[in-house]
């Protein structure tokens, strides 16, 4: 079975994850409106 | 607790035509960026990395990701939500073949040219045949789902919501062709993930994780299982149909060809990244609808009902729906923009050009391609305003595309092929996978339509092969 650490990590994990994939897509954008490259 | 509407119709219909309008607004203002076909088509073929792979994320999530996900949570349990998440593997691996695509065909318009290219007329009608099955039924099913949605959460009657979500895309669609989807799509991405991270985070904060896992453990243990069969085979079943969703849909190609020279590649791995954690983030929450004594009435239901209940008891009540219904329109726009661009992209150009020979003229040609939008779109109405399980055929086409994985392989990077073999092989498989789906299981289909299109594809490499053609004059 799984564990309860593991299923805490998972979800953890993917949460944490989501977040950072906020930040990534906000940093590309500021980086490539500052660099005249959206389109 | 039952589904009554969370949140008032007046309400439900000022959010969606409130967003509808921003939607838009911003279409036609993204719109007057093009000037010429081309440049409605494939925004100018200089999407940079930023829009590129939020474009690619956010098409990828649809309402299925956000509503499925806790469904295969609730039946499949863990290994349910981590079948889902491999879907993301196809736009990972799309990122080689973005590269290649764009060396194959660097003036190319639709992932028809390459068909057309590699496999004849024959493959080009098959292809045609395949995808446009695939392509309306699962701009359809987001049409039910986005009338389903609206009627669950705001009582809102399914046709009128229905209804308004189509029109809303094909408005925007129509006035800024693949700017205003890319453009749209920047914004609703964000919106999903901050939705997901914010009901996500509360479901956590609120659930009692030893008395959760305790129940899972007595009432539910198959959800907790390390080795469950069906569970295993759906990981796979998933993962293959994703490939053949992402390898041969247009949806994907014009993006590949939309972005600038050496972004397509990096943007489609990075999206697939992004994108893994999505259905473990939305699905877990259904793992707490029973320790948490949630009655789910209808299973499909089950992600707007924990969400609206942990956010209720959060004293969030009178915005939760309002999180939901946004999150929920934003995941089902940015795939449907996309699939109505994409598949008037291939009529345009792969029928109306190709199979029918006739040019598309510079001079009017918004009149030619938003005709075509709407064209698509009333298909896509008169399709769902019925309310058929339109989703069973988006399930029945996962053989239909895995028989595609191999040939679209082999077409980008192998020099000889025997493009009968491959033609009869994608055929087989068709007939095969679907047999399987009926007599075996959903779950078994994609595996058997990508493994018998393998064994053909393979024997097409060394049973007579021909060199293929380096381009469309050959």
């Amino acid at each position: 079975m799984f564990s309860q650490a593991f299923l805490h990590f998972l979800i953890g994990l993917s949460l944490a994850w989501t977040v950072v994939g906020v930040l990534v897509l906000l940093g590309l954008f500021i980086r490539d409106y500052r660099q005249g490259k959206l389109w | 607790m039952t589904a009554d509407p969370v949140i008032s119709v007046s309400t439900g219909w000022a959010v969606v035509i409130g967003l509808g309008l921003l939607w838009v607004a911003l279409g036609w203002w993204w719109g007057r960026k093009a000037q010429t076909a081309e440049g409605f088509i494939l925004a100018g073929r200089n999407v940079g990395m930023s829009l590129g792979t939020a474009t690619a994320m956010a098409t990828w999530v649809t309402s299925n990701t956000t509503m499925l996900a806790p469904v295969l949570a609730l039946t499949l349990g863990v290994w349910g939500m981590v079948a889902y998440a491999t879907a993301s593997f196809g736009l990972m691996l799309f990122a080689p073949m973005a590269m290649r695509i764009c060396r194959t065909l660097p003036q190319g318009h639709t992932a028809g040219d390459f068909f057309n290219l590699r496999y004849g007329r024959a493959g080009w009608v098959i292809f045609l045949l395949i995808t446009m099955l695939y392509s309306l039924s699962w701009l359809v099913s987001m049409a039910i789902a986005g009338g389903d949605l609206l009627q669950a959460l705001a009582g809102i009657p399914f046709i009128q919501g229905m209804s308004l979500i189509l029109v809303v895309c094909v408005l925007y669609t129509l006035f800024g062709g693949l700017y205003a989807v890319i453009g749209t799509d920047f914004i609703q991405s964000l919106i999903i993930l901050v939705g997901i991270v914010l009901v996500g985070s509360l479901v956590v904060m609120r659930l009692d994780f030893d008395a959760a896992y305790t129940h899972l453990r007595t009432v539910q243990p198959s959800l907790l299982k390390f080795v469950m069969p069906a569970a295993l085979l759906a990981v796979f079943n998933n993962m293959l149909f994703g490939f053949g969703e992402v390898f041969h849909n247009n949806v994907w190609w014009s993006r590949a060809f939309a972005m600038r020279p050496g972004i397509a590649p990096k943007a489609f791995f990075v999206s697939g990244l992004l994108w893994f954690p999505i259905p473990i983030a939305a699905g877990f929450i259904a793992l707490a609808a029973g320790p948490m004594g949630i009655n789910i009435v209808e299973s499909n239901q089950t992600g707007p009902l924990v969400a609206a209940t942990v956010m209720h008891d959060a004293g969030l009540g009178a915005v939760a729906g309002l999180v939901i219904l946004v999150v929920l329109f934003c995941s089902m726009a940015s795939s449907i923009d996309s699939l109505l661009a994409a598949t008037s992209d291939l009529l345009v150009k792969d029928v109306h050009g190709g199979l029918l020979g006739k040019k598309l003229p510079e001079r009017n040609f918004r009149r030619i391609t938003g005709t075509v939008i709407c064209l698509v779109g009333v298909v896509a109405w008169v399709l769902a305003a019925p309310h058929w399980p339109i989703i069973e055929a988006l399930f029945i086409s996962g053989p239909l595309v895995a028989s595609l994985i191999w040939p679209v392989i082999a077409g980008l990077f192998w020099r000889k092929i025997n493009r009968r073999i491959v033609l009869v092989g994608i055929v087989t498989a068709c007939v095969l996978g679907v047999t399987a789906y009926f007599l075996m299981g959903w779950f078994t289909a994609s595996l058997v339509g990508a493994a018998v299109s393998m064994l053909f594809t393979i024997s097409a490499r060394f049973i007579h092969p021909q060199p293929v053609a380096a381009d469309l004059t050959s």
